[in-house]
């Protein structure tokens, strides 16, 4: 760590203020348990699709990834590929028929939406869901929080156990007053602000450098140390090692957004169908300008910061500590944070969503919701118990939750990304495929985890997502289990 | 030293690949969805 620089904590304040502000003026637009679980349906096609993105990348987008880029170069950029490939391939084949069947039977979450494919009263598929949910997601926001305490702690030398609070607090203050709106209007800012520092940290660099071709022979220098070529994108690796090991083990990250509910719930949140053609547009536009730029904040680095950081995580923050005067490095700081607190805050509504709708309401009061106003405290206590659970794990042991989170990307992906997608295109998927897919994908993520043989066969994320898909069919085929509810007709242009 | 063209390619071209059909998509959808 560098000198503080208390100029970064006026940037850092700016922020902290914008995201309060926004959850109290959400939290008088809460009345019913749907306006704080899904925002009434209300959002327009902007706050949707860059809520989304904001809510999908998390600490990794603008600390990781960047670390990575400055780790090997620009071999990095097939995993950027194939989550290119994967958030348009959500947008696209999830979207608009989530949206739609959703709002028929009246589902506010994920499980709610399996089990509504069969009528509703199947507690098996909404228990296993929803245990599966609030399992990932708990030690999921766990791991947020401890990031947002490492990044407090690199930038204003905070205690890393104070920033882990800090985090906490704010992300549940906003959340608890101002449920999903606050959610969603917050991950917009902080969407925008991760956009803008993934372009203009690059941008900046290269001048400095004089040019691409300064950051280039800077690359080609470190990559001499290592012994590979950083310009290349090949990894040093040739034919079989190169293919499975390199390309389609990067390029299969991009799966995982076929299954992830703090993701898929926001095509369900949005005020309607016709909106999701603009949405698309608007994320995938995105991710084709912050996605590449966050690679390039890495590879700009070597240039700029020179070959030796010790901690590649931080070549973010150091880059606009060395570019920008310390106010706006301060804002551009406040970008990782963003990050972090807009893939939090999603997690914790989809956990306590699942909670309240699904446990309490569908089956323990079977359906017959109570008071409006008792159910958004129920949910509200229960965002609380998920945040403060998860800061526990997070204090009790950093290792088990980072095993845990390990498994959550692929786990999610592959237990409710097949499930999902048959459920909206397959007419004869059955109860039977459903569960079998989310027990297959939870297990084979599991194994794939544990045993070095299976994944030298094949990588975890590819062979998880396939053998749950298969599961889930081959069941259905089967014919095991009552079969799904008529898909709902729709014109045609509507499913291209 | 230049960048090669290989990389390039992957780059740019898979970057002007998802912008093509996002755009197909946008277009081919219709504003009457």
């Amino acid at each position: 760590m560098t000198s503080f620089d208390p100029s970064l904590l006026l940037g850092f304040g700016l922020y902290l203020a914008l995201m309060l502000g926004i959850g109290i003026v959400s939290a008088r637009r809460v009345r019913r348990l749907d306006d704080f679980v899904l925002g009434g349906r209300s959002l327009g096609p902007w706050v949707t699709a860059i809520s989304e993105r904001a809510s999908g990348e998390s600490a990794w987008f603008l600390l990781g990834l960047p670390g990575a880029a400055y780790g090997a170069g620009f071999t990095e950029f097939w995993s950027v590929i194939g989550i290119g490939f994967g958030i348009l391939g959500s947008w696209s084949l999830i979207a608009v028929g989530l949206r739609r069947m959703s709002e028929q039977s009246n589902s506010l979450t994920i499980p709610d939406f399996l089990a509504a494919r069969f009528g509703g009263n199947t507690p098996d598929i909404r228990v296993l869901a929803t245990v599966i949910i609030v399992i990932f997601y708990t030690s999921y926001v766990g791991v947020q929080l401890v990031g947002a305490g490492k990044v407090l702690h690199a930038t204003f030398g905070l205690d890393p156990s104070t920033g882990m609070i800090i985090g906490a607090v704010i992300v549940v203050f906003y959340t608890l007053l101002g449920g999903f709106l606050a959610v969603a209007w917050t991950d917009l800012v902080q969407g925008l602000l991760m956009a803008v520092v993934a372009v203009v940290l690059p941008v900046l660099g290269m001048i400095h450098m004089g040019g691409f071709s300064g950051v280039t022979e800077a690359l080609v220098a470190k990559g001499q140390v290592g012994g590979t070529d950083f310009l290349a994108m090949n990894a040093g690796q040739t034919g079989k090692a190169f293919l499975f090991g390199v390309m389609f083990a990067n390029l299969s990250w991009g799966l995982g957004y076929f299954g992830q509910p703090h993701l898929l719930t926001r095509y369900m949140a949005i005020r309607n169908v016709r909106d999701l053609r603009l949405g698309t547009l608007i994320a995938m536009s995105w991710v084709l300008i912050a996605y590449w730029g966050a690679v390039f904040i890495g590879l700009v680095a070597v240039g700029v910061l020179g070959p030796d950081v010790a901690d590649p995580d931080q070549v973010m923050p150091l880059l606009a500590r060395a570019l920008v005067p310390g106010w706006l490095a301060g804002i551009f700081i406040s970008g990782a944070v963003a990050a972090i607190m807009s893939t939090a805050d999603s997690q914790i509504m989809v956990a306590c969503s699942s909670l309240v709708e699904d446990v309490y309401v569908k089956l323990l009061r079977r359906g017959e919701s109570g008071r409006p106003g008792q159910l958004v405290f129920l949910a509200r206590l229960s965002a609380l118990v998920v945040t403060a659970v998860a800061l526990a794990l997070a204090f009790a042991n950093q290792d088990l939750i980072y095993d845990m989170v390990s498994y959550a990307w692929t786990g999610l992906g592959s237990s409710f990304g097949p499930p999902i997608l048959l459920a909206i295109w397959w007419s004869r998927l059955t109860r039977g495929g459903v569960l079998a897919g989310m027990i297959v994908g939870t297990i084979s993520t599991i194994l794939w985890k544990h045993n070095a043989a299976l994944a030298g066969f094949l990588d975890i994320k590819i062979a998880s997502f396939v053998l749950s898909f298969l599961a889930t069919w081959l069941v259905s085929v089967l014919g095991i289990g009552s079969r799904a509810r008529p898909l709902p007709s729709r014109p045609r242009e509507e499913t291209a | 030293m230049d960048v090669p063209g290989s990389t390039i390619a992957i780059v740019l071209g898979t970057w002007g690949l998802l912008l093509a059909l996002t755009l197909l998509r946008y277009y081919r959808t219709g504003e009457n969805q």
